[in-house]
């Protein structure tokens, strides 16, 4: 056979299907729009939450590249700096090194002064906005909030004195810069860096024995090469005993790197891969050499709110079923219906392959028009959705990031065209084994070979389900269609009502309102930021009815034989993968004999609120301050693993060399708001009261405060910690249940939002779906319906049959989703059948009405269409 | 020179006691530019048989070759390119296109072979068949006799090895059903154009070279243009 070119021939074939097919064309249209519509605003939606977390992460952890390694002396710098130059996975890097800490009392955080390249200031997220980064002596870069704190104007130029300290115990020294920089600072922020010049460093971090201050060397200025210029410092020079290995006493004078890799993948792996090639796994602030940023672990690892990959597959499967049964539907009934001139083209020579590619064709005309069109209204859409999408209930309003990139529309419109493929998939099977001769005897008598035989209830309800019968997987398409919408609506319904205000109240906030200065990263927490002045504030608070603190001072205990056991059991678990650092701290403490604690002092409002597995005990037995209890972690211990046992001694060895028996009272669960929020292994939380605290411990400052508004004074206290609390440090963290409430609704009008928008879609794919079954079935009945008109029917009883049919398809819908969201939802979240039914009472009223007008009102308008065309032609037909 | 033959044709429907053998070891043979009418009452066949020669279906058992070619060796798309190339149809029921004009429905199979039909030869087919002025129109707005000059247009277009005709005239009336039949007769004349057709009308019938007589799938006799009828051909 000669294989001939006959493209042209189909492509014109094709475009004169669609031309015939006006109706379903638009239909069509509007459908792969919708589909393309949800799967744009899903992939935008996604993405901005990914992107949302990744940056609020970011910001979090204080650092954007994707690893870092901090407190580097020159040698290890330089060690560091040869290998990243080469170094295939890197794509940048950037270096900066500690130059001094201002004190100053009106910032109310640390101001470390650093000088470091572009790379380290985005690694640093202070890139300044306006100016640049030092180069003269005297230049300095800072943030807003520092200008603001220091009222500085934010002026170029502008003088900025500060008391500056180079080294540990070094006096501060009263300094003046001019400033070249500033960029958008952020009250929350506890630290601020200040960015000084190359020739500032080195004037003010001489060289020491210890080797870590090494101002006047910056790494860039080392270099292998010993031709290298004056002024320079070779390795060779390095290593001659210009700076040391020796451990790092101080942070003054370190380098902090920050590496980008080329790509995000296999992070973990790359910083692995570092560390083995620079030789540093056991350098760094941690001991553990350079580290991932944490922002980008939790974002691939999708922990922690970020948007699951799991719930994006489910959405993404949601949209493709919803898009693929009305495709599937309208281009089933078209190419049936169409059959016949299919046939006729088979038998003039059009093969079957030919056949298929007509309908292809003319699938992918469509998509031409529907695509282009949902790709931009669901960007759209997307990015009006995105900061409802973002709220949570444990970020304070993120920065939102709007997503609209090349790469989301293209896989919005590769998923919509791979629908359309899946939906057309049936009819090109139809028309590709279509046989000749059964097509030319449908075209001699305009009818399918297939009839009836069941005989059936001359009643509209009968006939009704006569038609059904005859055209049932029709039928099931569109019941399953608007099933999937009313299963979502009522999905939304139950889980929406699932999460309880106080639920998550227990879990973020334990209390109406909460006050420290606790980060995400436990090495930026300050532990004593409640000081006695500002607990004078809030003890003296007029719409408080109590208040409560929680102190905490890292101690030690004894490591007796059984605590030793006890680790030593959890550290050589093979199932978990402890970090270096965590298993370092452990052999410290096995080497010293000592074990590190945490000695918190609890007031009566926090011991009121703990959980006792036991009997409890009373606040006057717990406050005679001989006892102590002791947290029982909610992981890592067996049920019959304990710390300690009752009435055991638990001797507490005090930083000031002090040292106090007590007799352990039992242990308790501790909600989380008063907990030490940092992971730790090797150690435990110790509760006493917090004067038997304040007894042994020299700083008189708490952690956290708590407190409780008198019914109806919410609002006047957070007003009140503003006016006297923030108004004099704004670094504190102010945790409110007015907030969370705030927080919470949001959180929860998320859900209905997307829940509500996302049902409204399928709701409306599933009346189209419904509408071009409906009209379909009227029309390939014309003939059959003059009859029953013309045998004595009224039109009354037609449309009464015509609407029982349209009740079964949706009644059918309705009680098909009921009972498959109430069977998930009962085993997803163990709720009774009575809740089950109670929650979706109002959705299922709400979709009720809407369905059966639905049932009345298209078939009616279907039928009093058709009876344009008088009965007399009609039965010519 | 013999353009159709057939060797032992069978066709059987069903199994057991509800086998029918629409076709039983139906064996003829067509010499080119021949114009043979296969006459039969209904059921006797006929359809089945044009259908086989058509290659539009398979044969139980037995051999069709057309032009040469052996039509049972080939799969069902071979099949589908043999016919648009080797066989024009006419149906009774007309089989246009309905979304393509009459122009259209003409050069469809050539078009679909990647060709486009010489000019001078399809402005031939239009004059002849009277489709000049009708070039645009839909076959909606054609009367059944247009329709089936159309169909007749289409089938010639491609130079078919074999013009097979079912019924061409089973739904027009008397007189269009003659004008049909001449203009059947012209091609055979003007064009040298093979035609076997199907009818069960025998004064129709008279019109062709030679009549193939079917009964319960056998040909049971033939007649020659001078009227000699003979026994099994």
């Amino acid at each position: 056979m000669v294989k001939v070119d006959n493209r042209n021939v189909l492509y014109f074939l094709a475009r004169r299907f669609l031309k015939v097919n006006r109706g379903r064309n638009i239909l069509a249209i509007i459908s792969i729009f919708l589909t393309t519509l949800l799967f744009t605003t899903l992939f935008t939606g996604a993405s901005s939450m990914f992107l949302t977390k990744l940056e609020a992460d970011k910001k979090l952890y204080l650092t954007s590249s994707h690893a870092t390694i901090q407190q580097l002396s020159q040698t290890e710098a330089l060690q560091a700096e040869n290998v990243l130059k080469t170094c295939p996975f890197v794509e940048r890097y950037g270096a900066d090194q500690f130059a001094g800490i201002a004190v100053e009392e009106r910032l109310h955080c640390s101001l470390e002064l650093h000088t470091g390249d572009s790379a380290s200031a985005e690694n640093r997220l202070a890139v300044p906005t306006e100016g640049s980064l030092p180069t003269e002596k005297n230049e300095l870069a800072v943030s807003t909030q520092v200008l603001d704190a220091l009222g500085i104007p934010h002026v170029l130029g502008s003088e900025i004195v500060l008391h500056v300290s180079h080294g540990e115990n070094a006096p501060a020294a009263t300094e003046t810069f001019r400033l070249c920089g500033y960029w958008p600072g952020d009250s929350s922020d506890l630290f601020q860096w200040g960015w000084v010049s190359g020739a500032y460093a080195s004037e003010h971090m001489p060289m020491t024995s210890h080797g870590a201050v090494a101002g006047n060397v910056a790494p860039d200025d080392i270099t292998s090469d010993s031709t290298a210029s004056e002024g320079h410092v070779t390795s060779d020079t390095v290593t001659n005993g210009i700076v040391t290995d020796n451990a790092i006493d101080s942070v003054f004078g370190t380098w902090t790197y920050c590496v980008w890799y080329r790509d995000v993948w296999h992070i973990r792996e790359k910083t692995q891969e570092l560390n083995t090639l620079t030789g540093l796994s056991g350098s760094g602030r941690t001991g553990d050499g350079f580290r991932c940023n944490p922002a980008f672990l939790i974002a691939f690892d999708f922990q922690e709110g970020s948007i699951s990959p799991l719930s994006i597959a489910a959405l993404t499967i949601l949209v493709l079923l919803a898009g693929y049964l009305i495709i599937y539907n309208i281009f089933s009934i078209s190419v049936k219906s169409d059959i016949r001139t299919y046939g006729l083209l088979k038998n003039v020579g059009i093969t079957g392959k030919q056949l298929k590619k007509i309908v292809r064709i003319q699938a992918f005309y469509l998509c031409a028009l529907g695509i282009p069109i949902g790709i931009p209204i669901g960007n759209l859409a997307g990015l009006i959705l995105s900061p409802a999408l973002n709220s949570s209930l444990t970020d304070q309003a993120p920065t939102v990031v709007f997503v609209s990139h090349p790469a989301i529309y293209l896989l919005a419109a590769l998923f919509s065209l791979f629908t359309v493929y899946l939906s057309t998939m049936q009819a090109c099977r139809l028309v590709q084994k279509l046989s000749p001769v059964e097509a030319l005897r449908m075209a001699e008598s305009g009818k399918s070979s297939h009839a009836s035989r069941r005989s059936f209830s001359v009643s509209a309800f009968g006939m009704a389900m006569q038609n059904i019968r005859r055209t049932w997987k029709k039928g099931a398409i569109v019941t399953l269609s608007i099933a999937l919408s009313l299963a979502v609506l009522y999905y939304v319904s139950i889980a929406c009502r699932n999460i309880r205000f106080e639920d998550f109240a227990g879990i973020y906030l334990d209390t109406d309102f909460q006050l420290d200065k606790l980060p995400a990263e436990g090495i930026y927490a300050d532990f004593q930021s409640i000081t006695p002045e500002v607990r004078q504030a809030l003890d003296a608070c007029p719409y408080s009815q109590c208040a409560g603190y929680v102190y905490l001072s890292e101690e030690t205990v004894p490591l007796t034989d059984s605590l030793e056991t006890l680790f030593q059991n959890l550290i050589d678990d093979p199932s978990a993968n402890w970090e270096e650092a965590t298993r370092a701290n452990w052999a410290q403490a096995k080497e010293s004999g000592l074990l590190p604690v945490y000695y918190m002092g609890i007031s009566r409002m926090v011991f009121d609120a703990l959980s006792w597995p036991g009997e409890p005990c009373s606040w006057e037995e717990f406050a005679s301050g001989d006892r102590v209890l002791i947290r029982r972690p909610m992981r890592y211990l067996a049920e019959n693993e304990h710390y300690y046992a009752d009435n055991d001694t638990v001797n507490i060895r005090f930083q000031n060399g002090s040292q106090k028996a007590y007799t352990m009272l039992g242990e308790v669960s501790v909600p989380y708001t008063y907990t030490y929020p940092y992971f730790y292994l090797t150690g435990m939380e110790i509760l006493v009261p917090e004067k038997e605290y304040q007894k042994h411990v020299d700083d008189p400052s708490a952690m956290k405060a708590v407190l409780d508004a008198i019914p109806g004074q919410e609002k006047a206290l957070g007003q009140y910690l503003k006016d006297t609390v923030l108004a004099k440090d704004s670094t504190f963290h102010v945790s409110s249940i007015l907030e969370l409430q705030e927080t919470y609704d949001n959180y929860v009008n998320r859900y209905y939002l997307i829940g509500g928008l996302l049902c409204a879609v399928l709701f409306f794919i599933g009346v189209m779906n419904f509408f071009n079954t409906t009209a379909t079935s009227i029309l390939s009945r014309k003939k059959e319906l003059a009859l029953l008109e013309a045998v004595g029917m009224a039109d009354r009883q037609i449309q009464r049959m015509l609407t029982w049919e349209g009740c079964v398809y949706l009644g059918g819908a309705f009680f098909l989703a009921l009972l498959f969201t109430c069977s998930y939802c009962r085993s997803t979240f163990g709720l009774p059948v009575y809740t089950l039914l109670r929650r979706t009472a109002l959705p299922c009223l709400l979709a009720a009405a809407a369905l059966l007008f639905t049932a009345w009102a298209i078939p009616r308008r279907q039928f009093q269409k058709m009876q344009r065309v008088s009965l007399t032609d009609r039965l010519r037909m | 020179m013999t353009i159709l033959e057939t060797k032992d044709l069978k066709k059987t429907y069903g199994k057991g006691e509800t086998m029918v053998h629409a076709l039983d070891g139906v064996s003829i043979s067509v010499e080119k530019g021949e114009f043979v009418a296969i006459v039969g009452t209904s059921g006797s066949g006929k359809s089945t048989l044009l259908h086989m020669i058509g290659g539009l279906d398979f044969p139980t058992s037995g051999r069709v070759s057309v032009d040469g070619q052996e039509l049972g060796a080939m799969s069902g798309d071979q099949l589908t390119i043999f016919r648009r190339r080797n066989i024009g149809f006419v149906f009774q029921s007309y089989n246009l296109v309905p979304m393509l004009n009459v122009q259209e429905n003409i050069v469809l199979p050539a078009n679909l072979d990647g060709r486009k039909p010489q000019k001078e030869y399809l402005d031939e087919i239009v004059e002849t068949l009277g489709l000049s002025r009708l070039l645009t129109r839909l076959p909606s707005a054609l009367s059944g006799g247009q329709q089936q000059r159309t169909a007749i247009a289409r089938a010639l277009v491609s130079k078919p090895a074999v013009l097979l005709a079912d019924e061409p005239t089973g739904n027009l009336d008397s007189r269009t059903s003659l004008d049909v039949l001449g203009l059947l007769r012209t091609s055979k004349e003007q064009f040298h154009q093979t035609i076997v057709m199907i009818t069960h009308d025998e004064g129709l019938a008279q019109t062709a070279d030679r009549i193939l007589h079917l009964e319960d799938g056998r040909i049971v006799s033939w007649q020659d243009k001078g009227g000699v009828r003979h026994g099994k051909g």
